[in-house]
């Protein structure tokens, strides 16, 4: 499980630098408490995509595999970070609203073929089988994620409407 | 090999945690009493994790407000309140900064802050309405960001009911559009109280933008009423908006402090908590095989 936890070290790491400018221990150590919730909600989506294709004795080296697919997000969330802090914040919406978001996409493929293979070799899924759990584990943990960090209303039309706002707002 | 480098990763991360620490000191409240009113410093559009895009929780943004010198703070979660009674408990179990429960609605129309509020006000109505639901439980309405696509949803009736407007933010410190925008919303109507707010979701430092409020009592209530009553001052880069008597009565006493917080892109220990950080955590991602 190193992996996972070094995913949420990363973020508690993250939200110190972004709001205080340094790596605080009053935010690191309580931030990385929190933000724990990516690594889970990313986990839990594993085992409901992998079912009973993990077996039990297994399931925690598999965890710890799988995030081996989360390298490419953790460097760029890193990279961001890095260039958010270093810059006055008057370019921070132009960059988080254009390099951002082309970054965003070129992760997103990177990240989904290292977990293609995952799905490929330690589950020994088929190609359309690979792809369609790459895209089911992508859609539980994106939902969960986004829903815990922004949408109040908990519903299907709930998460719609503040994804569409928030493409509008953008 | 391996255990050289996992001591070289943790030497550095630790070395990083050390220094930003050091680096991270508390700034002191300016509050102070001037002609019998509190002059409080405050942020009155602050979110906080989760379901309101921001980073910090609701415990972590009190303590940063704190850390900041702010006296008090509105916490406007979207469209909800229960994250801002939490921040509000949890900052009376630690003795202040003033926690107001807030709201910030959202609708595709507009986006208005509502302050001492019990209960969740509904955006999917017309905004005089909403702030009529605002005032019914002795609250307060404040135009949030109101640049040109939501000044539409202020119609005469909106702009009657009002209290506030946003008109010091920190892109419009940097951005001359932003500013002229919000001046002229603001200049709609003498009934407006100035209001300088970062609209925080976690990035940078909380109270970048603040609000200077003169309450006759250094509580809820007495911010509430000072801002119903345009008892606040909010300096912009190279200019101040406001009650005109306060800024007098606040000039006679020395004035107000009002260059915009340091940000900590190039203060020293900060900096180098910042590099140490990134290549500690970049090695261990990298070491670790992803």
């Amino acid at each position: 499980m190193r992996r996972p936890l070094l995913v949420a070290v990363v973020l508690g790491s993250m939200v110190s630098m972004l709001a205080s400018g340094a790596l605080t221990a009053r935010i690191v150590l309580s931030a990385t408490t929190y933000w724990t919730f990516v690594p889970i909600a990313e986990a839990l989506a594993l085992l409901v995509v992998a079912g009973r294709r993990l077996e039990r004795g297994s399931r925690s080296a598999a965890i710890d595999t799988f995030f081996a697919g989360h390298g490419p997000w953790t460097l760029f969330m890193i990279a961001v970070t890095g260039v958010l802090t270093f810059v006055s914040p008057a370019l921070w919406w132009t960059l988080l609203t254009g390099a951002l978001i082309v970054g965003m996409a070129i992760v997103m493929l990177w990240s989904a073929s290292i977990d293609f293979w995952f799905f490929r070799t330690a589950l020994s899924a088929s190609r359309a089988g690979a792809i369609r759990d790459v895209l089911l584990h992508r859609l539980l943990t994106w939902t969960a994620v986004f829903a815990i960090f922004a949408v109040e209303t908990w519903t299907p039309g709930g998460i719609v409407r503040e994804l569409v706002e928030s493409f509008k707002e953008m | 090999m391996r255990h050289f480098r996992t001591i070289a990763v943790g030497g550095c991360f630790l070395a990083a945690l050390v220094a930003g620490t050091m680096s991270d000191r508390p700034k002191a409240s300016v509050s102070r009493e001037i002609g019998g009113y509190h002059v409080l410093s405050a942020d009155l559009h602050v979110h906080s994790f989760p379901i309101s895009w921001s980073t910090l929780s609701a415990w972590d943004t009190v303590l940063e407000a704190r850390h900041q010198g702010l006296d008090a703070i509105v916490m406007t979660p979207h469209n909800h309140v229960w994250v801002a009674k939490l921040g509000r408990w949890f900052s009376h179990i630690i003795g202040g900064p003033l926690v107001l429960v807030g709201e910030e609605l959202t609708s595709s129309r507009y986006h208005m802050i509502a302050v001492g509020i019990s209960t969740a006000v509904s955006s999917r109505q017309p905004a005089a309405r909403a702030i009529d639901d605002v005032h019914r439980q002795g609250g307060i309405a404040i135009a949030a960001h109101p640049y040109a696509p939501f000044q539409p949803a202020y119609d005469a009736e909106a702009m009657q009911r009002l209290d506030g407007s946003e008109v010091v933010r920190p892109e419009s410190q940097h951005d001359d559009r932003a500013a002229s925008e919000l001046r002229e919303f603001f200049e709609r109507s003498p009934r407006l109280a100035a209001i300088g707010a970062t609209d925080y979701h976690g990035l940078g430092p909380l109270g970048y933008s603040r609000t200077y409020i003169f309450a006759r009592e250094r509580t809820e209530q007495g911010v509430i009423d000072a801002v119903r009553e345009r008892r606040t001052v909010a300096y912009d880069r190279d200019g101040v908006y406001g009650d005109r008597d306060m800024l007098a009565l606040a000039s006679a006493n020395g004035g107000l402090p009002h260059d915009a917080p340091d940000l900590p892109i190039f203060a020293g220990l900060a900096v180098f908590s910042r590099i140490a950080a990134l290549i500690a955590l970049s090695a261990a991602v990298l070491f670790n095989r992803w």
